[in-house]
């Protein structure tokens, strides 16, 4: 297929189910209501238009915004830490980069630096994250195969968990240690265009920021030599990705908390579409990154009654056991 | 762990010196201990002074309990069975929930007599719990009382034919439903409970759009101090919630009574009921 | 002018440089093959060429000097074939052919021009890749994919290119038949720099070599010319056969004979 037939058939797909997204809520808007909401065209005067309009405008698009965007950011990070570490199990949740990323917005959280500024949890939660992505960087440098990679994430990942609850047990204003279990778990419930402003400038300078590296990332297909032989600039293509992965997952995790597995899955399933090339799976995994999180809170937001199952728990259930699949596979083939 | 138990030699010494004092007139009555907010707040309006021998340190903190005052004067416990043991108790006054944390036949042992507060639903409920407990700790004409007195001060309040609704509402968005305490609270209070309207049972969360459909006339808040945490506030920065609490009266819970469900719901009540007169009841509401 | 200069090239510092002031040069049109034991500094000596490790002396490309070239020009002048076969991704072989072509390709441009399509054409004909286009990496042999990745550095279409090791895993049909391509591509033009650890391969198809030992030239000319008795004693420790065939001259390295002690120079 064609990259720009599957990125067009991909973004139709996401516009088709965002669509369907706003359709659902725990208040049942059927199409005649639906759509004079949409277009904002609701009777002046008109208290239930209003509500309505409210419920669609101000609920649901904010959160199928931040779907799509924390998809993409999410999808494309993955894609874009696949091609530079070139390993198909690399992973920002699984790496232990979404968990940093977590433990700068817990630490931001609890130590009140919110307070000052709202700013800081994003700024926290990416520079968390860039430090994680540069450790990893630097331990799968040393041409480690796939165990030491998946080893150091997990070390990474405890660590940052380790931490964050340390951090929740220091902080001045103790806290339920439950509730940011529960965040960490993510969520887009009840997110509004607060939330989405928040992340937004962070998510696209970060999806920018890796879509510009698709060139280098193709190259790096050869090895890092040959890579360096074709023009590339190694030094500068690391740090582009590893700020481009900081910025998109840590604005991310700063709104949602951390939503694993959308960076493994994603990308896994849409390279033998895209031939392979590091470069067109980028913004494929970028648009199969928004379709897979709209898909998984459509399905948490249909399942669940009373309270609300946690989207980051959708991913996990779908993503572990494609995960476990992936490092049989991977078992078989390459020598760790 | 900021706030620890004195010592145990001052601890025992403070203890000692109570049941000195004290012994006169509670020669008769069983030694009380409670290691749980809500019981400690039956034990604190129940017992004679002389028979407490230790509160949750939790009933110590005025953030977290309205008989702080009262609670400081005697020993704070952390609810761990080590304190039990040392202090000693006759009776032991705690939550089933901890209990099923501990080994009741080491306090049997030991002589104590472990007695389990319930969390009543329903007025009935509660007048029975206090009684209830009452009766345990020899002080069946004081529960009785109370019993009485809060029975009165229930029936003072104003009925409408036509009640007002209300919403109990949590940062989270947790509400309460049919078959709580807050639904009891709120009926004596000659509200309609709302969430009961929207369809929710018992202790649950309702969602964003449901209220944005379908709006309380009231909105009843408790600043219960561990939702005051960033997680569970998403619900409560939500633009949509801050136009609703901006525009419905909200009657405000100061007090940590929510917590518990006891006769302090009365007061609860009639503090609702005058909080909604001053707040500019409709006309036609106004008792 | 020469298709590469090096003079006093030297990698590593102090007393354990890994090359220590090697100069060789290269002719358009030549097949030169860079031989010695393992760790002599080979690889090393590529890697500098190439500008991938820091390095003294100076390297000339075509004349240039290539160390004040910024990397997108290096990048159309010098190929680099590593020792690393592993490719990341199961491309299909046209594909990863064209990756050689990044270096011509503008930063946002939509698809390959012209220019493009045929160098890449021309390199997979080259290699004899015509009928594998659409196979993908993971399922070649290792001699296909050895063309494979030959072809890639060939869609570069840059005047030298360096190869380490290229045919070092290969059987006996691949290897000859990847020299001969080798040979082919010189014939055409094109300068290459083959790191070989095969003496009896380097004698029969390279035009120069030269013979590294623990990061030192010892020699450089024809094989005949370098692979003496007394250099192959010296620096690998073996006797050989040398022979002549069809006008050419052969070794075969036969037997090892580790140096006595009154033999290790001081």
């Amino acid at each position: 297929m064609r990259p720009a037939t599957l990125n067009g058939a991909l973004g139709a797909a996401v516009l088709l189910l965002a669509l369907v997204s706003l359709s659902l809520g725990p208040v049942a808007l059927d199409a005649d209501t639906l759509v004079p909401a949409l277009l904002g065209g609701g009777e002046a005067g008109d208290a239930l238009g209003q509500r309505h309009q409210a419920i669609v405008w101000d609920i649901r698009l904010p959160r199928v915004l931040l779907a799509v965007l924390v998809g993409a950011a999410l999808g494309m990070s993955g894609a874009a830490l696949q091609g530079l570490l070139r390993n198909p199990l690399a992973e920002p949740g699984l790496l232990g980069v979404s968990a940093s990323a977590s433990l700068g917005a817990v630490v931001c959280l609890y130590f009140g630096l919110t307070a000052l500024s709202v700013w800081w949890l994003p700024a926290a939660a990416m520079f968390a994250a860039t430090v994680a992505t540069a450790v990893l960087y630097l331990v799968a440098r040393r041409g480690a195969g796939n165990l030491t990679l998946i080893l150091a994430g997990i070390a990474l990942s405890s660590l940052a968990g380790a931490l964050t609850s340390l951090a929740i047990n220091l902080a001045p204003n103790p806290a339920d240690v439950q509730d940011i279990v529960l965040w960490l778990l993510g969520s887009l419930a009840d997110r509004s265009f607060d939330d989405v402003r928040l992340c937004l400038p962070f998510v696209l300078t970060g999806l920018g920021v890796l879509l510009s590296c698709g060139r280098s990332l193709d190259a790096l297909t050869l090895g890092e030599d040959e890579a360096a032989s074709l023009g590339v600039h190694l030094a500068r293509l690391r740090a582009r990705v590893i700020l481009g992965t900081a910025l998109c997952v840590g604005a991310s995790v700063a709104v949602t908390g951390s939503i694993g597995f959308v960076g493994l899955v994603v990308p896994h399933m849409l390279r033998h579409a895209v031939g392979s090339h590091p470069a067109r799976l980028l913004p494929a995994s970028a648009l199969g990154g928004a379709l897979l999180l709209l898909a998984a809170d459509g399905v948490s937001r249909l399942v669940s009654g009373n309270t609300e199952l946690m989207l980051g728990v959708v991913t996990a259930l779908i993503g572990a056991p494609f995960f476990f699949v992936l490092v049989m596979r991977a078992r078989g083939e390459v020598p760790a | 762990m900021r706030r620890r138990c004195p010592p145990a030699g001052r601890c025992l010494a403070a203890v000692i010196g109570l049941c000195l004092s004290g012994l006169a007139a509670a020669e008769t009555l069983p030694r009380v201990m409670s290691t749980n907010l809500c019981a400690d707040v039956l034990l604190l309006s129940l017992a004679d002074p002389a028979q407490i021998v230790s509160v949750s340190y939790k009933s110590q903190d005025p953030r977290q309990s309205s008989m702080a005052e009262r609670a400081a004067a005697y020993p704070g416990n952390r609810a761990t069975a080590e304190e039990v043991i040392a202090l000693a108790p006759d009776i032991l006054l705690t939550s089933r929930r901890w209990l099923s944390r501990q080994d009741a036949t080491l306090f049997a042992r030991h002589g104590i007599r472990v007695v389990r507060v319930p969390f009543p639903r329903t007025w009935a409920e509660i007048f029975a719990t206090t009684r209830q407990v009452g009766a345990q700790i020899g002080r069946a004409d004081a529960a009785q009382a109370l019993v009485d007195t809060a029975r009165q001060r229930l029936a003072g309040l104003h009925r409408d034919a036509q009640p007002v609704s209300a919403l109990y509402l949590r940062p989270n968005g947790g509400s309460a439903g049919r078959g709580t305490h807050v639904d009891a609270v709120l009926e004596a209070a000659g509200f309609r409970n709302h969430a009961t309207a929207l369809g929710l049972d018992g202790w649950g969360t309702l969602s964003l759009e449901a209220l944005v459909n379908d709006p309380p006339a009231v909105i009843v808040v408790s600043n219960l101090q561990r939702d005051a945490t960033y997680a569970r506030n998403g619900f409560a920065r939500h633009p949509q919630i801050r136009r609703l609490l901006a525009e419905r009266p909200v009657l405000q819970m100061t007090q940590n009574d929510w917590g518990c469900s006891n006769l302090q719901l009365a007061q609860a009540a009639e503090a609702l009921a005058t909080q909604w007169q001053l707040a500019g009841a409709p006309a036609g509401h106004r008792p | 002018m020469n298709a590469l200069d090096v003079t006093g090239v030297s990698v590593g510092r102090g007393g354990c440089r890994r090359v220590d002031a090697v100069s060789l040069s290269v002719a358009r049109g030549e097949l030169f093959g860079l031989i010695g034991p393992n760790g002599a500094g080979k690889t090393s000596l590529l890697r500098a060429v190439a500008q991938l490790t820091p390095h003294e002396g100076e390297v000339r490309v075509g004349g240039a000097w290539f160390a004040a070239l910024s990397p997108a020009q290096r990048a159309t002048r010098l190929a680099y074939l590593g020792q690393d076969d592993r490719a990341a991704w199961p491309m299909s072989v046209a594909d990863f052919v064209a990756l050689g072509r990044l270096p011509h390709r503008r930063a946002w441009a939509r698809g390959p021009s012209a220019a493009d399509t045929a160098a890449v054409q021309a390199a997979m004909a080259a290699m004899r890749l015509g009928a594998l286009a659409g196979r993908r990496l993971d399922q070649l042999s290792g001699g296909e994919r050895t063309r494979a990745r030959l072809a890639r550095a060939l869609a570069v279409q840059a005047p030298l290119l360096l190869a380490d090791e290229p045919i070092a895993a290969l059987d006996p049909f691949h290897q000859l038949s990847v020299m001969n391509l080798l040979r082919e591509h010189c014939a055409r033009g094109g300068s290459i720099v083959v790191v070989l650890h095969d003496l009896t391969l380097a004698s029969r198809f390279c035009d120069r070599v030269l013979l590294m030992h623990q990061g030192c030239a010892v020699a450089a000319g024809t094989p005949r010319q370098v692979l003496t008795p007394g250099n192959l004693q010296r620096v690998y420790q073996v006797q050989a056969m040398h022979g002549e065939h069809d006008d050419q001259s052969y070794v075969l390295p036969w037997q090892c004979r580790p140096l006595t002690p009154s033999e290790i120079p001081a």
